[in-house]
Formats: structure tokens, sequence, C-alpha cells
């Protein structure tokens, strides 16, 4: 399968971000950038709270990723795919 | 100043039966499931100064409620229960009192708020209370030393995968400075 990084705009909210698309079929996950950043702000100064954060978001893409692609994948191997350009 | 102190006469002290992990608390008799332990301390709220200024004891620290507006930090036997690396070994959950049931909930000690350890299994005279909250603490937790080199191998997987800034999540890079 072929995996791209292209600029999106969401037409709700108009905000922008690079996103994947997998055989140009966008990947729609994420979440809002205001949400995202209050959560930074609320957490950035306990480690615990920080760590917990960043293994959320990383377990929910990791468990929605896979489940879009139809396999289970790891982190390490989204990177090598995003350099490569295939999955 | 405010006097705190745990009375709760069903529980003690000792050296855990988690290899690292300090002290414990383990069952004076035996407990039932059903029955619970009161988390006692002081609250402070979230985005306060009372929470900056008392980040020595972040590790230990509990929401207040499932919307984390506050935090407690524990005083008594909750703030050294252990955590089990494996869900098997828990015996003990986090349980927020709703607000409808907290007016009909009796407190034994004042200082107790709206959060209890529930007992979820018996747990048997001189056996160690435990608690679990998931995986990520695993990984958080001083004493999973088994976790250390695969967390690294993980946040600097994650690290990568951030500096991508896909879907804005290149916003958690402030988290890593």
């Amino acid at each position: 399968m072929k995996l791209s990084i292209k600029p999106y705009q969401d037409e709700e909210t108009g905000g922008q971000c690079r996103v994947i698309y997998i055989d140009d079929v966008l990947f729609d996950w994420g979440m809002e950038k205001e949400h995202l950043s209050n959560a930074i702000e609320f957490t950035k100064n306990d480690s615990t709270m920080k760590k917990s954060l960043n293994e959320d978001i990383k377990r929910h893409f990791i468990e929605s990723f896979s489940e879009f692609i139809g396999k289970e994948i790891t982190l390490e191997e989204v990177n090598e795919s995003i350099e490569s350009g295939r999955i | 100043m405010i006097v705190v102190n745990e009375t709760d006469p069903r529980f003690y002290i000792k050296d855990s039966s988690i290899e690292g992990a300090g002290s414990g608390v383990f069952a004076q008799k035996k407990i039932q499931k059903g029955n619970y332990l009161e988390i006692i301390g002081v609250m402070v709220k979230s985005d306060s100064t009372a929470h900056t200024c008392t980040q020595y004891a972040n590790k230990y620290k509990f929401s207040s409620n499932e919307e984390i507006t506050h935090q407690i930090i524990p005083m008594g036997f909750a703030a050294i229960i252990n955590h089990a690396i494996d869900q098997k070994e828990q015996n003990v959950e986090i349980e927020f009192i709703k607000d409808s049931l907290y007016k009909n909930y009796k407190k034994k000690n004042p200082a107790a708020g709206s959060i209890l350890y529930r007992v979820i299994k018996d747990i048997n005279k001189d056996e160690e209370v435990i608690g679990y909250y998931g995986d990520p603490w695993n990984k958080i937790l001083r004493w999973t030393d088994k976790y250390k080199e695969e967390d690294k191998g993980s946040i600097d997987s994650w690290e990568t995968f951030i500096s991508h800034d896909l879907y804005n999540l290149g916003l958690l890079k402030q988290l890593f400075d």
C-alpha cells in the first residue's frame, strides 16, 4: 500500500494539518487543535500526567491506524513507512 | 494548620511483597469484597498555585473526580498502596463517588473525600493491598524496572513520530523539552 503525507483542511473548522493517506484514502483521525493545546497546557507541569497524555494519544493512534489498514502495526513501522512511502 | 491522620485499624504497613516497591499496605484481618478504604488527605485545584507548589507529591496525587478539576494529595494508606504489574494481582480499585451518592456516604475519617479504594476481591489477613491503573502506569512507576528499556525505545519512536507533525501532534514536542 502507498502511504503519503498531504496537507488537509477541515471543512467544518477550517483548521489545517498534515495527515496520512493510504492509497489516496484519507486516514481521518486526530483531535481538535484547541483540545490538544488545552490538554498540553493542563499536563505540562505534571510529569505523570504528561506521560499519561502521550501514552493515551499514542495508543489511540496505533489502534485506530491498525484498524484502518487492516493489520496490527507498531509505531516503529509507521515511522519507517513515512520515510519509505510504502506500508 | 490542618492535622490529618490515618486511623483505619484494618490495615498496617510493612515492606511490600513487590520487589523494589518499598513499603506496602497489608490487611490486619480478612477484608471481604465490597468493603472500601477511604482515601484521606488534602485537595488542591488542578490549575492552582497550590498544585504547582506541591509538585513533589505529583507521583502520589489522585484526581478527585473524573473531570480532573481537583487533585487529592493522599496522606493515609492510599498513598502507599502499590501497583500491580499483572492485573490479576489487583484486589482494590479506585472508585469515584458520584455527587448524588456523596450525600449519603458517611465518612469515617473527616479528611476523606469523594474517592475511595473499593475492595474487588477478598483480601486475606496479612495479604498486601494492590491496585492497578493500566499499562501506562506500569511504564511510569519507578519500581517497574523491566519496562525501562522497552519504554526508552517507545519514547524515541513517539518523539520521531510527532516530529512529522501529523494531525497537529507536533504540539506535543513541548512536553519533551
